[in-house]
């Protein structure tokens, strides 16, 4: 479901406001604020996954045995005749792009027409949770399984949430090579970020359009071609992280939104074609943005962890006057913009 | 007459419908526009009061795809919350359907271009496979185990990595 949702978003011509993204209290068209809280459900699932609230993609059952034989809440009359398997095959790929790694595999096994189908299916949605007590080496030897499974179609939407799995570095490079316009690739919180390593992960792609990241380490030399090497990117979001990027610099980037990363050195954001841009309780230090001539709205929120960590105190003095040249470096980028919020909590 | 008109939106043209067993329905044109098929048409000058013929869609699931664009046609601008959830409820309501009314729904929709209805269709399917063994899913679908012996001995072979998370259903294997 996150898949389409955000396929959905690459695909739709009319850009959404980020603003309205966000729980603001805008008086904002309801019609669109529900549209977008839509959307919402599905791309902030690294949120809610943090959240612990069931977005329906989730399945927390600690035992996948025991989860399949309990089967759906839905219970209705079966049906006599046979009738989906006569769906085209475009039809039962849609519906096989709602189903979690697990199920999509499985559906191979329910009679020689579906036998083979999942392989050619252009979505996947791999998600560690679904595999309760097989989170190890067996969510790894599957996952391995079934990449080696598929055929050679390209795929159109890839995500991955994983719990410290090695393997999750190739499987994203799979995801990337395989042509997938949406990218979504989330550690779970509960982990350290996940290293993502130069040497087994490149995001080089022709068709990467939508990239999401969430709790993962990010160096210089990995984030190389999300700007250089990455020409149809129009979406960029880097969740829980932590930032060794000196410049966000893409070309072709419209929307970025950088949400409670650690900015472990100094960050410029110089995107030239960035309309929206979204940047909530950046940590250590704020991103300097040059002026940005397309853009149309910006929101800023620094939150007290900003400039209250405990390891920065003995250095108060530096931090008070960097917080004045922060706030010009911040504001000074977004001079272009028809809407900015800033947010910054008083200081003490 | 299936159509729902009690809430149509501000066009006061009604669309005719004809279903492939030849029964009539009307809705708002606000209503038929939702779908691509229609809004083509009546772009078109095809829209007459003999009605649009669609050839595919039989008369049970073409009612419930006119009360449904007639519902969404209704409420498509400027929604509140409060008409939002319940445009929510409907939704949840209209797709509580047999299989076959479901396959029929899905077909129709995906003819006839109604993007909403489509998604929804899809959505309750996949919602019904998951969570599922396969075994439960040929029931719920009517989908009959066509392999060989000797077939389910290489596809327990083959799919030995999957088994290994969820046990084979005791058909196979």
């Amino acid at each position: 479901y996150v898949l389409r949702i955000a396929l959905q978003m690459v695909n739709s011509k009319s850009r959404t406001n980020p603003l309205l993204r966000q729980e603001s209290n805008s008086t904002a068209n309801v019609q669109q604020q529900h549209r977008v809280a839509g959307h919402k459900n599905g791309l902030v699932m690294m949120q809610s996954q943090r959240n612990q609230a069931s977005d329906g993609m989730v399945l927390t059952k600690d035992d996948a045995g025991q989860m399949l034989d309990q089967g759906s809440s839905i219970n209705m009359r079966h049906a006599s005749i046979d009738r989906i398997s006569n769906l085209p095959n475009d039809l039962l790929y849609i519906i096989m792009s709602f189903l979690p790694a697990l199920e999509l595999v499985l559906t191979g096994i329910l009679s020689t027409r579906w036998r083979r189908l999942w392989t050619s299916s252009t979505y996947l949605n791999i998600d560690v949770n679904q595999f309760g007590r097989y989170r190890g080496q067996k969510f790894c030897n599957f996952v391995n399984r079934m990449l080696r499974q598929r055929d050679s179609s390209s795929l159109d939407a890839f995500r991955l949430h994983s719990a410290d799995t090695r393997d999750a570095g190739s499987w994203i490079t799979y995801g990337i090579r395989h042509g997938s316009k949406v990218v979504l690739f989330s550690e779970d919180i509960e982990r350290e970020p996940f290293n993502l390593d130069h040497g087994v992960v490149d995001f080089t792609s022709r068709c990467l359009k939508y990239l999401v990241l969430a709790n993962v380490c990010l160096d210089a030399n990995v984030f190389y071609p999300i700007n250089f090497a990455c020409p149809a990117l129009e979406n960029l979001e880097l969740n829980d992280s932590s930032l060794e990027v000196p410049e966000i610099s893409s070309g072709s980037l419209l929307h970025l939104d950088i949400d409670n990363c650690c900015l472990f050195e100094d960050l410029l954001i110089s995107s030239p074609s960035l309309v929206s841009l979204c940047i909530k309780s950046p940590q250590h230090r704020a991103p300097m943005i040059l002026t940005l001539p397309c853009l149309e709205v910006a929101t800023i929120i620094l939150d007290e962890c900003f400039h209250s960590t405990e390891d920065l105190e003995d250095m108060d003095e530096v931090a008070e006057q960097e917080w004045g040249e922060i706030q010009h470096g911040i504001v000074g980028g977004l001079t272009k913009a028809r809407s900015i919020e800033l947010i910054a909590p008083r200081r003490e | 007459m299936a159509a729902a008109t009690d809430d149509a939106g501000d066009s006061n043209e009604m669309i005719r419908v004809v279903s492939s067993d030849g029964e009539h329905f009307e809705m708002p044109e606000a209503a038929a526009n939702l779908s691509l098929v229609l809004r083509h048409m009546i772009e078109d000058d095809c829209a007459d009061a003999a009605g649009i013929p669609l050839a595919v869609v039989a008369a049970k699931p073409l009612a419930k795809i006119v009360d449904y664009c007639t519902k969404h046609a209704a409420k498509s601008s400027g929604l509140t919350i409060e008409e939002a959830e319940e445009l929510k409820r409907f939704d949840a309501e209209f797709i509580e359907v047999d299989t076959d009314m479901l396959y029929d729904l899905l077909v129709a929709a995906d003819f006839m271009g109604v993007e909403g209805l489509s998604k929804l269709a899809v959505q309750r399917t996949a919602d019904l496979i998951k969570g599922k063994t396969p075994e439960q899913n040929r029931e719920t679908f009517g989908i009959v185990n066509d392999f060989t012996p000797e077939e389910e001995e290489e596809i327990c072979k083959e799919n030995e990595w999957a088994f290994q998370i969820t046990k084979p259903p005791s058909r196979l294997c």
